[in-house]
């Protein structure tokens, strides 16, 4: 079954899952604290994220989500802030099997 | 502003008609899956799933027991074009991404020479352009020839080194080596894969292991993709081209993910660059554009006539894109 979309519609459930693993699972790719995250956090600039610990971080949010990311579309403004990057993966994610 | 590759005599020039005349290639037979690089290296096996998953890379070749001497000579054993030429020679470059790569006084550029009959020729080392060597090494090539005027004068380019430390196996979270060589022979008169253009841009300022320089790191990914886009859009100006001209794009095999991001940039359609040896090759160092050229004449990917683009970028950094006609 499709839980992402890629038309337009985005799933506002998953989006708040993706939203909290995603400030869950920052401290553990980054390997230190980070505190609270908002929508408008910027991952690269503020929290000092690059393009491998991106990566790292939507596997360990489909291990965690137990979904697929499609990646091939993912591009720097998808990535810039915590809202973005939510965005995008509700938008481009399947679920397992 | 992207500075053209070198002074004097260039590609365009009217001295200047530089020309690959034949490409060989060779990869060891041993495939080594990813995981078992990423281990061995005492990486977390996250680091393998996000290789092969997101960045595309799957394996390497590699020949554990040869020399750089075997892996070099294996690749002019099969340019066919060579033999019974070896006379002809004039020039023998080695296009090198690691400074370093035999302690002193070992010299296997001198010694293929010497076991190839190719002792007469001028033989040396390019290096410093990193990954993007191999392009700059045909750009010198072709000039040394074009200004010694003989006809019939051959260069010939060798590319293809041995993963022998930590950071030229892997460039962690981009990036994974393997091994292979490739011979190119150049001419500086000749219409076959005619050079019509070269572009080259170094930036020192990203000079440093970037693993261990967190914000040289963070600059040199912000402004990799404008960088290389512009030393691209650059040479097919130079050609007097559009990018939609463009029959195909052979790139460096640093990744998948990173061309397919360049190609949405720059609105090229990702189908034209080709990328099918980064699962199976990995990185080999400059010796990809060879490799990738002889994939698109082996899979007819290249019909005479065609304008086709090698690209790559070397860490330190250089990035630098040449336009030729097939």
């Amino acid at each position: 079954m499709d839980e992402g979309t890629g038309t337009g519609h985005l799933d506002t459930a998953l989006r708040q899952r993706v939203f909290d693993s995603i400030g869950f699972l920052l401290p553990k790719v980054l390997d230190r604290e980070t505190g609270p995250v908002s929508d408008g956090t910027q991952l690269m600039r503020e929290l000092g994220l690059r393009s491998a610990t991106m990566l790292e971080l939507l596997l360990e949010l489909e291990e965690e989500l137990e979904v697929q990311i499609d990646v091939e579309d993912i591009d720097q403004s998808d990535m810039s802030t915590v809202g973005q990057l939510a965005d995008f993966v509700a938008g481009h994610a399947t679920t397992d099997g | 502003m992207v500075p053209l590759g070198g002074g004097g005599l260039r590609p365009g020039h009217p001295g200047v008609m530089t020309a690959i005349e034949a490409v060989a290639t060779y990869l060891p037979d041993q495939r080594v899956p990813i995981e078992d690089r990423i281990a061995r290296l005492d990486l977390k096996p996250m680091q393998a799933k996000l290789f092969r998953r997101f960045l595309g890379l799957s394996e390497v070749r590699l020949d554990p027991d040869g020399t750089l001497l075997d892996l070099l000579l294996a690749g002019v054993a099969r340019l066919g074009a060579l033999r019974g030429r070896e006379h002809q020679v004039s020039y023998v470059l080695y296009a090198r991404t690691m400074p370093v790569v035999v302690p002193y006084p070992l010299n296997p550029l001198h010694e293929l020479c010497r076991l190839r009959g190719l002792d007469h020729a001028v033989a040396f080392t390019v290096t410093h352009h990193a990954c993007a060597t191999g392009l700059l090494a045909i750009d010198i090539a072709g000039r040394l020839l074009a200004a010694d005027g003989e006809p019939g004068a051959l260069a010939l380019v060798l590319t293809g080194e041995k993963t022998f430390t930590r950071d030229a196996q892997l460039v962690p979270g981009t990036s994974v080596f393997g091994e292979g060589a490739a011979a190119c022979l150049v001419r500086a008169d000749g219409d076959r894969n005619r050079l019509l253009a070269y572009a080259t841009n170094t930036q020192g300022q990203f000079n440093g292991r970037l693993e261990d320089l967190p914000e040289l790191s963070a600059s040199y990914e912000e402004e990799y993709p404008d960088l290389l886009a512009g030393v691209i859009l650059a040479a097919v100006a130079q050609a007097g081209l559009t990018l939609d001209e463009i029959s195909l794009i052979l790139p460096h095999n640093v990744n998948v993910v990173s061309w397919q991001r360049l190609s949405r940039r720059m609105g090229f359609p990702v189908g034209r660059v080709l990328l099918e040896n980064v699962p199976v090759t990995g990185h080999v160092f400059s010796a990809d554009s060879f490799l990738n050229y002889a994939t698109a004449v082996e899979r007819h990917r290249l019909r005479p006539g065609d304008r086709f683009l090698i690209a790559a970028a070397g860490l330190g950094a250089t990035f630098s894109a040449m336009v030729f006609e097939h």
